[in-house]
């Protein structure tokens, strides 16, 4: 019997106590994940989370974000969200009131507006920082009259975007993770995130993506990424790391593999993964230095932090 | 070597003979496949993919497609597009050119402007017919308070979504899927769809996920599905096919464990799979119905009808 936990990516250490309190409760793990990637999403100092998440190419803050749930295998996500702050809330309402089990942009808005959530401004100073930067280095030469929003894709694509995004992949990627398990082994994952910092308009990543992003199985373990979200994509990192769980590969063997497959695909940016086996086993690694993880029980008072792998090339 | 080829969904079949041309010429299964693909699109009898597909909730005609390349492993997609003609050349566009692999709704709409991609309108007399029978049937009963549009749209999200949904998921899906392989042994796969009949604004199904309705490696094969797509986002269907064959199960047995797998899920809706393997051996797979699909190689004048296997639980 497994003392019900919950382990979350470093954004998610200050947060990780009010999942810990609804377990205690006798919440399910789905109600944990929840209540802390919610917490997250609207604390405006997160990151790349929710309030105050990095702009998009045009200044606009859009939201990810998946659930998963490894008992029964349902699923709920958002993608491209930019008027709700709620994210992981609304791709769980998806999960459970709709048939379907991904909603975006305007269609998800919609959605968010039928189950009652509240609009919510998104940007801060932060986010109108990033953009600043961006408008001063990159369009430094936009010529006059060409300086409307319209153009700045055009523009960009042709110039500096490609070096921005490179160099933010290694930076700016705060996407949060959180996986919950209570006393029966019931898994669940969250993601959530505003994506790279600059991004295409309407660009997903991996977050709100079921297998590449975030996936779970409770037979077997559950598996969530940060980083490039491009990368898992072309990969299934999360599904595929669990199907080696499930072919008998122990969490170790599994996380490697699955970040050595990142690594042949030889691009630029770096991905990390957290992940649990059903047997309450926690592990972080990451395809670019020293990873680490928070975890935090029904029995501590505070989370700790657990040194996970650096998986070289 | 094997000849190259291509094949496709019942749905592909009069329009193999556009990728086979292009294989011909020697051109390449990423060619092949936006080729033959395109012809799917611009067909106003397919009610499922491009001009005439069948709007959503709100009467709105939204495209999703995706294509990879299993030379390189790289993909693209796009999701939620409305007013494009050509969602698999976005798609296309978008693995080539941006950094990014997935973009939805507006910003896939202006990422397709930036690009030149051919705008036209999607519905068609018999997709508006579809929808006026669809509204007339399901809110007639409804009070005229209800029966404003937003008013229904919302109350049905509500409430009936469901049960309709249920009702429908047998049926309503059509998405083509077509996948070729090269002189170069090249594989690539695409997937073009408008969608569940009358879903939700926003919904996106398998078809643009990679992984769960498309995915292709050159050293083991391809996979797409049709079907309902949100038991292969849960089961990533596509991606666990192609894993099966790496790990040493025929292309029949790869296709027939992965239905099982959506069986597993004991839920309603129906899911198809085609798939090919590295030596050319075609095979097709449905929980639902008798399963075919069309095989035609560079020599061949006609397309040749091919029987799959029906997976019952």
């Amino acid at each position: 019997m497994v003392t019900p936990f919950l382990i979350g990516t470093r954004n998610a250490s200050p947060h990780l106590h009010t999942g810990v309190e609804v377990l205690r409760r006798g919440g399910s793990t789905l109600d944990a994940v929840e209540a802390t990637v919610t917490g997250i999403e609207e604390d405006p100092e997160s990151g790349n989370v929710g309030a105050g998440g990095s702009p998009n190419i045009l200044g606009v803050t859009q939201l990810d974000a998946s659930i998963m749930d490894g008992r029964t295998l349902r699923t709920g996500a958002v993608a491209a969200v930019s008027r709700y702050v709620n994210a992981i809330s609304i791709a769980r309402k998806v999960m459970e009131e709709t048939p379907h089990v991904f909603l975006v942009g305007e269609g998800a808005h919609r959605f968010a507006r039928a189950m009652g959530f509240k609009e919510w401004d998104l940007s801060t100073e932060r986010t109108r920082a990033i953009f600043d930067a961006l408008r001063r280095d990159a369009f430094e030469e936009l010529p006059d009259g060409f300086r409307g929003r319209e153009r700045y894709i055009e523009y960009a694509k042709n110039s500096r975007l490609r070096e921005w995004y490179e160099r933010l992949s290694d930076e700016q990627h705060g996407t949060t993770n959180v996986i919950g398990m209570d006393a029966e082994g019931n898994i669940c994952v969250g993601v959530s995130t505003s994506g790279t910092s600059l991004k295409f308009p309407g660009r997903l990543g991996d977050s709100p993506i079921i297998g590449a992003g975030n996936y779970c199985d409770n037979r077997y373990g559950g598996v969530a990424c940060t980083g490039r979200g491009e990368l898992t994509i072309r990969l299934l990192t999360a599904r595929m790391i669990v199907s080696h769980m499930a072919d008998g590969m122990g969490l170790e063997e599994a996380v490697n593999w699955g970040l050595k497959e990142i690594h042949a695909l030889n691009e630029f940016g770096g991905v990390q993964c957290i992940a649990v086996d059903r047997s309450g086993n926690t592990l972080s690694t990451s395809t670019r230095g020293e990873s680490t993880h928070w975890y935090m029980d029904i029995g501590m008072e505070a989370p700790e932090e657990r040194q996970g792998l650096w998986v070289k090339p | 070597m094997v000849k190259p080829f291509i094949i496709g969904t019942h749905n592909a079949r009069d329009m193999l003979r556009f990728g086979v041309e292009v294989l011909r010429k020697g051109g390449s299964a990423v060619e092949a496949v936006e080729a033959a693909t395109r012809a799917v699109e611009s067909n106003p009898e397919d009610t499922s993919v491009g001009l005439g597909g069948i709007p959503n909730l709100l009467g709105v005609v939204q495209l999703d497609a995706s294509i990879m390349d299993g030379s390189k492993m790289r993909s693209g997609a796009v999701a939620a597009v409305e007013g494009f003609l050509h969602p698999i050349s976005i798609a296309r566009r978008v693995m080539e050119v941006s950094p990014h692999v997935l973009l939805v709704g507006p910003g896939a709409e202006r990422f397709a402007d930036v690009e030149g991609m051919e705008r036209g309108e999607l519905l068609t007399e018999r997709g508006r017919k579809a929808y006026e029978a669809f509204v007339k049937d399901t809110f007639d009963d409804l009070d005229e308070d209800t029966k404003s549009r937003t008013n229904w749209a919302l109350r049905y999200t509500r409430f009936k979504l469901h049960d309709w949904y249920e009702k429908l998921s047998d049926d309503q899906h059509g998405t083509v899927n077509i996948m070729a392989m090269d002189a170069n042994g090249d594989v690539c796969s695409g997937v073009s769809t408008s969608g569940t009949a009358f879903k939700l604004p926003g919904r996106v199904g398998d078809s643009p996920i990679i992984g769960a309705g498309n995915y292709c490696d050159d050293r083991v094969g391809a996979a797409a599905c049709t079907g309902r797509g949100e038991l292969a986002i849960r089961r990533s269907t596509a991606r666990t096919i192609i894993s099966y064959m790496e790990n040493g199960r025929s292309l029949e047995e790869a296709c027939i464990q992965a239905m099982r797998d959506i069986l597993s899920l004991n839920e309603s809706g129906g899911m198809n799979c085609l798939a090919f393997d590295r030596n050319g051996n075609t095979f097709s797979a449905s929980v639902s119905r008798e399963s075919i699909h069309y095989y035609m190689d560079v020599d061949m004048e006609e397309p040749e009808e091919r029987r799959g296997t029906l997976v019952e639980s």
